[in-house]
């Protein structure tokens, strides 16, 4: 290479095509669902004008901050299960056992099923007079509520069934990459199993996992069939909430709640980078 | 009983023995290197060694205590990894505590063992960095540094100092045995470099093909080693064909010398360069094909009959030059080899 710099204006023309093309496919949607909420734009629909009634609307009716809580509330608690089934289960897939190879296959299967049967499945499963509770019948117990639940058991359970295969997926990935050898050394230095995960492996696989996390929280925050099978009718998360006033035609509205949403996501996102940076990257980031 | 006894040890592969059932003791305070060609078990002994590879049989005690079966985090061995192993999300200075913290040496002494260590490793510079920023060579100090402030019962160096320049090798050896004499500690040191191990070890156990081939120390291995693998593995030798008898061998150049043995009836055997002493002769039964200068010594190539030899000579005068017939003469009885029967391939 010569010295010569190329100046500013070579690179933004020379980015153009690839960056402009991108801005155009993503940034055209999002600007005019954000112009939407405002009332503005043809997405506005007859209500137009510059306002912000629809985000007055948004942020002071207890409905839609409740369906904020509940949205968030759903990802967390939904990640929380993935977690608790992905981590062992990705421990279990490392070592060698009779039928793994089988295992291996079926575990990925809710990969390939769409959320909407995954919600009527569930349904199915766990409604007062579905498959469980008839079987438990037979032995004399009787299911507690756990569709339309206001804890949103249902809900938890269908987004953690869908999404732990991925999950799993992830770490699985994420541990086979910590060498063998470093787990030799750990133990040979004093550590426990326990320890060497705790200390080696896990801190090795974070990078990954802290990305699986984000992931399926983000896929689980617009997720819509699921909660509105098998979610309480109050509170609604936002998706739903968002679902409601596409049929009532408030676009304003349906942006407004999108935007908020869509904000909800970045901000986790922004989180995630920071915390990553702050944490991962200083302990070595190990992102091999 | 020894400080460390190895009874029957043995790992098999699926396809294949890695090791022959072993024994072997170890007195304390010993440095013993394990010496031998890639792939002969070296590391794969270590490693049962360690706890991190099961054994298929035998049984290892330590200390009076019977270890082969106790994970390795119970056992009070450390290990310089032949890949390194650091933590990559470790500091060297992390890297260097991890085991203390482990075995919850007291902040103190963990302070004061990691600054030797740092010392005697030239890490000053580097405590800081994480073991991606590090060369090879400095990532394998950090390894060594790691091992040594642990202070076990007994120490594995799985070919530790593989990466260094020959100036840091040096002292890093030097340093090395330092340590090692003053913590008194037991060593088992592997290498596939024989100047090391004939430096370092109070004995040395020559294995090959996943068996121990012979154990002793460098002078009896060097000077007088049982088999033909050991000596060509040590140092450079001839070995050839000879007819021995009162004492004396007939070369197959015609020449009678001493051996060291009374055998009688064909032998193998080892002639060490140091041997021989090639002196200008025009009716000698060699001629020089070449030499090496290295310095404190000149080895000589001369071809004796249809034998190649190597023939070496203090470097005070100015070399032999190639071509000049040379009479060969022996300085030391020619070391007879056990495994004689056979051609001295
Ligand atoms: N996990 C394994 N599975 C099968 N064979 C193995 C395994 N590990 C080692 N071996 C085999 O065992 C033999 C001894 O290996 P080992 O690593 O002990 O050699 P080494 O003497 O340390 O060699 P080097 O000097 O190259 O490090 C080799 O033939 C190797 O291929
Ligand atoms: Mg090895």
């Amino acid at each position: 290479m010569k010295g010569d710099q190329p100046n500013g204006r070579t690179i933004a023309l020379l980015l153009l095509p690839g960056v402009g093309l991108l801005a155009l496919l993503f940034g055209i949607p999002l600007v005019s669902g954000i112009f939407g909420s405002f009332g503005l734009g043809m997405g506005a629909g007859r209500n137009a004008g510059p306002t912000l009634a629809s985000y007055a609307k948004v942020f002071g009716d207890p409905r839609y901050l409740a369906g904020l809580r509940t949205t968030l509330y759903y990802g967390a608690m939904a990640v929380l299960v993935d977690l608790v089934v992905a981590i062992p289960l990705a421990l279990a897939l490392g070592r060698s056992f009779v039928g793994r190879k089988l295992f291996n296959g079926l575990y990925k299967i809710p990969l390939a099923v769409p959320g909407i049967v995954v919600a009527f499945a569930m349904l199915t499963l766990l409604e007062q007079g579905g498959f469980l509770s008839r079987v438990l019948h037979l032995v004399g117990l009787s299911l507690p509520r756990l569709v339309r639940d206001p804890w949103g058991i249902g809900v938890i359970a269908a987004m953690a069934w869908k999404d732990i295969p991925f999950m799993t997926l992830i770490i699985v990935g994420s541990f086979a990459a910590v060498p063998e050898e470093l787990l030799h050394a750990a133990r040979a230095f004093g550590a426990s199993p326990l320890r060497a995960f705790l200390k080696v492996r896990l801190p090795l696989a974070m990078p990954g996992i802290t990305a699986a996390i984000l992931l399926s929280f983000i896929r689980s925050t617009g997720s819509f069939v699921i909660p509105d099978v098998l979610g309480a009718s109050y509170p609604l998360p936002l998706s739903v909430l968002m679902y409601q006033a596409f049929r009532d035609s408030n676009w304003p509205l349906v942006y407004a709640i999108g935007t908020v949403l869509m904000l909800a996501s970045f901000l986790i996102l922004l989180s995630y980078y920071f915390l990553t940076a702050r944490i991962v990257a200083p302990a070595g980031g190990g992102g091999r | 009983m020894a400080h460390l006894r190895i009874a029957g040890l043995t790992k098999s592969f699926a396809d294949a023995v890695a090791l022959h059932p072993t024994d072997l003791d170890v007195e304390q305070g010993e440095f013993i290197t394990l010496l031998g060609p890639s792939g002969c078990g070296k590391s794969t002994f270590l490693r049962m060694l360690m706890g991190i590879a099961a054994p298929s049989g035998g049984a290892i005690w330590l200390a009076g205590a019977r270890i082969d079966a106790m994970p390795p985090e119970k056992r009070n061995i450390a290990m310089v990894f032949q890949s390194y192993a650091l933590f990559p999300h470790l500091s060297v200075l992390g890297n260097l505590a991890f085991g203390l913290k482990m075995k919850k040496v007291p902040k103190a002494e963990q302070e004061r063992r990691i600054a030797h260590a740092v010392r005697i490793c030239n890490l000053g510079p580097y405590v800081a960095r994480m073991p991606r920023q590090l060369s090879g060579g400095q990532q394998q100090r950090v390894a060594l540094a790691r091992a040594i402030v642990m202070e076990p019962d007994l120490l594995l160096f799985d070919e530790p100092l593989s990466n260094l320049d020959a100036k840091l090798r040096e002292t890093l050896r030097e340093e090395l045995l330092t340590l090692h004499r003053r913590v008194g500690g037991t060593s088992i040191y592997v290498t596939h470099d024989q100047d090391e191990a004939m430096s370092m070890s109070d004995r040395i156990v020559v294995m090959n093909e996943g068996r121990v081939v012979e154990t002793g120390t460098p002078f009896d291995l060097y000077r007088a080693p049982r088999s033909r693998f050991t000596a060509r593995f040590l140092g450079r030798t001839t070995l050839v064909d000879a007819l021995a008898g009162k004492g004396m061998a007939r070369l197959p150049w015609g020449q009678m010398m001493p051996i060291d043995s009374a055998a009688s009836g064909p032998v193998a055997l080892s002639i060490r360069p140091e041997d021989l002493d090639p002196a200008l002769d025009p009716d000698g039964a060699g001629v020089v094909t070449g030499f090496q200068f290295l310095g404190s010594a000149v080895f000589y190539h001369v071809l004796a009959g249809d034998i190649r030899l190597t023939a070496s000579a203090p470097a005070r005068e100015a070399p032999i030059p190639a071509g000049s017939r040379v009479a060969l003469i022996s300085r030391a009885p020619l070391h007879v080899l056990d495994d004689s029967a056979g051609a001295a391939s």
